[in-house]
């Protein structure tokens, strides 16, 4: 049997057969997803501990779910879907800040920008220190975008917002890592 | 489409989720737009920057596994009665809130059973998410180690050596939360020696002396003691219990264990079920327009939170008595300090001095006699003066 999680009809296979009460199927379907969902709530909640404890619980809610699972969306989205809101909920809980990006900031040109070419110049290390001073929504649709490689209507799914929020939101994470490369004391680099 | 909004796509025109009308426009505009080419450079070295970092990030717990499996095992216990109830509660916007935390309540009675589990299965599939202590010490074990070896090496107090935690020690430990403590009454030849080796010992095992009492004998004949409590990481206790041994004679040796598995689970259990709780008014105080119902929510928000602090407390104390054993060294010196024998002048001397303070009491106690005698005087001369007078009527009489 093919075990491939990537295809979207497997993936739904997969699904059927745990509503079933298959536990095989969930364990095959565990190992392909454990470290999507891992990550995908590392991004979020910038704690290894808390995010193993969340994604204990969005994979119980998926066994527990699966028969609700409509199939309306693609099994990756919803599967990620369930960790970004237990994720965007343990946020709220702990009165960690969450911030809606303000849409209508007017984009201003990046043209002769010294700041143009910090992320192609910068290090992994300094990338990852920098990303860690993002908001959390702003790793998460990086993650989405750069790392898992969703399109944007996937990505609008997983996070529950609309499409424009969706690009307003990965222009916004850019430049924050941008800045942030910059305050990490890359001027002189890219200069 | 514009120029900004194409700019805009160029994440996912690389990674080829957009539209071919998309893909088109972007293939026509990049060859005339510095500005594009250059953004679609930055963001190609972002995605190969992000990627490389993913593939060197760590994966999720090896316990993971185990603990979902168990978890989906167990039925889900109904969700308790909310406390609070306000009327809008009953508004229909608020039935998904209240399905969420019927959900959120029913987690909290599925994690329970599933952590009470935890001591009954192999070490691969303990549940040490939670536990930060093992989890913080299971990350620096391999350095520690390393580190201890190179640290016994350099010792010139020749500390008997320690080998590493045995394997058997810490999958016991993995189990059970055991708080363990240690008691052992030592003879040595050296205290002063013995306290520096313990010291040593103590740091070899990343532990530390907590507590430290030295009775120095203060007169002949004495023995001089000591009293020192190591704190060391659990899974180091019994080597260092045995490299304690070491040191001297043996005269007492005691282990006791407390498990306390049992309040750690309850705790944890306890302690999410208030988060939840927590969370569950903040949601509520969010909604709630009425003054009196803010208030209302807040005093229990108040109430809540003191309990959880308190309660995080009590979990944070017993999981370190977990993760550090405790070990009391008493040392007692071989030999006790030598009497030693005065010579003649030093006799006589003493003997003088024992004689003036005899004299000096001697002449105060006559002073003092004196003094009295002179102070009842009146009383003697009346007394005497009465017994004339009666003598000589009597006499006269006759």
């Amino acid at each position: 049997m093919d075990e491939r999680i990537d295809d979207a009809a497997n993936e739904r296979a997969w699904l059927r057969r745990i509503a079933d009460g298959d536990r095989s199927a969930f364990e095959a379907f565990f190992r392909a997803y454990e470290r999507r969902v891992y990550r995908y709530l590392t991004q979020l909640l910038a704690d290894d501990g808390l995010a193993n404890e969340v994604a204990s619980d969005v994979m119980v809610e998926v066994w527990r779910c699966a028969p609700r699972y409509a199939g309306r969306s693609k099994p990756s989205t919803w599967v990620l879907g369930i960790a970004h809101h237990k994720a965007i909920d343990v946020l709220r809980r702990s009165r960690r800040e969450v911030f809606e990006l303000r849409l209508a900031e007017q984009i201003k040109s990046d043209a002769g920008d010294p700041e143009l070419h910090a992320i192609e110049s910068s290090t992994r290390a300094q990338i990852d220190a920098a990303l860690a001073r993002l908001r959390p929504e702003h790793r998460a649709v990086l993650h989405l975008t750069f790392v898992l490689g969703y399109p944007q209507a996937d990505i609008a799914a997983i996070v529950d917002c609309p499409l424009g929020t969706v690009k307003t939101r990965v222009f916004h994470a850019k430049r924050a890592l941008r800045a942030a490369l910059v305050a990490a004391g890359l001027e002189r680099e890219v200069s | 489409m514009n120029h900004a909004e194409l700019e805009r796509e160029l994440p996912w025109y690389l990674n080829a989720t957009v539209s071919p009308a998309v893909r088109d426009q972007i293939e026509r505009a990049l060859p005339g737009c510095e500005r594009c080419a250059n953004e679609l450079g930055e963001l190609r070295a972002l995605r190969e920057a992000l990627g490389d970092i993913e593939a060197h990030a760590p994966g999720p717990s090896p316990a993971l596994q185990g603990i979902v499996m168990r978890a989906i095992d167990t039925p889900a216990a109904p969700a308790p009665a909310r406390r609070v109830n306000f009327a809008w509660l009953h508004s229909k916007s608020f039935a998904g809130f209240g399905l969420l935390a019927t959900i959120a309540l029913a987690g909290i009675f599925l994690v329970h059973p599933v952590v009470q589990q935890a001591g009954e299965v192999p070490t691969a599939q303990a549940p040490v998410v939670k536990d930060e202590m093992s989890v913080a010490r299971s990350k620096t074990e391999a350095g520690m180690a390393a580190a201890s070896s190179a640290h016994v090496a350099e010792d010139t107090l020749a500390v008997p050596a320690v080998a590493p935690a045995p394997a058997a020690d810490r999958a016991a430990k993995a189990q059970r939360s055991l708080a363990r403590t240690g008691e052992i009454d030592l003879l040595v030849s050296d205290v002063p020696a013995a306290l520096n080796r313990i010291q040593t010992l103590a740091d070899t095992q990343f532990g530390a002396i907590t507590g430290l009492q030295d009775d120095a004998p203060s007169a002949p004949g004495g023995t001089h003691t000591a009293k020192v409590t190591v704190s060391v990481p659990d899974d180091r206790f019994t080597h260092t219990l045995e490299a304690l041994a070491g040191l001297g004679g043996v005269v007492s040796r005691s282990v006791t264990t407390e498990d306390l598995t049992d309040s750690i689970v309850d705790g944890d259990a306890r302690l999410r079920n208030l988060r939840h709780e927590e969370a569950d008014l903040l949601r509520i105080m969010d909604r709630s327009g009425k003054v009196e119902d803010i208030l209302s929510v807040e005093e229990q928000l108040a109430s809540t939170r003191e309990a959880i602090e308190q309660l995080d407390a009590e979990q944070k104390a017993m999981r370190q008595r977990v993760a550090y054993a405790t070990i009391t060294v008493d040392l007692s010196d071989e030999k006790t300090t030598p009497v030693v024998t005065p010579g003649a002048g030093s006799q006589l001397s003493d003997a003088w001095q024992g004689a003036l303070h005899a004299v000096t009491a001697c002449t105060l106690l006559f002073a003092s006699i004196v003094l009295y005698l002179v102070a009842f005087a009146p009383y003697a001369i009346a007394i005497a003066l009465l017994a004339y007078v009666v003598h000589r009527r009597i006499a006269g009489r006759r």
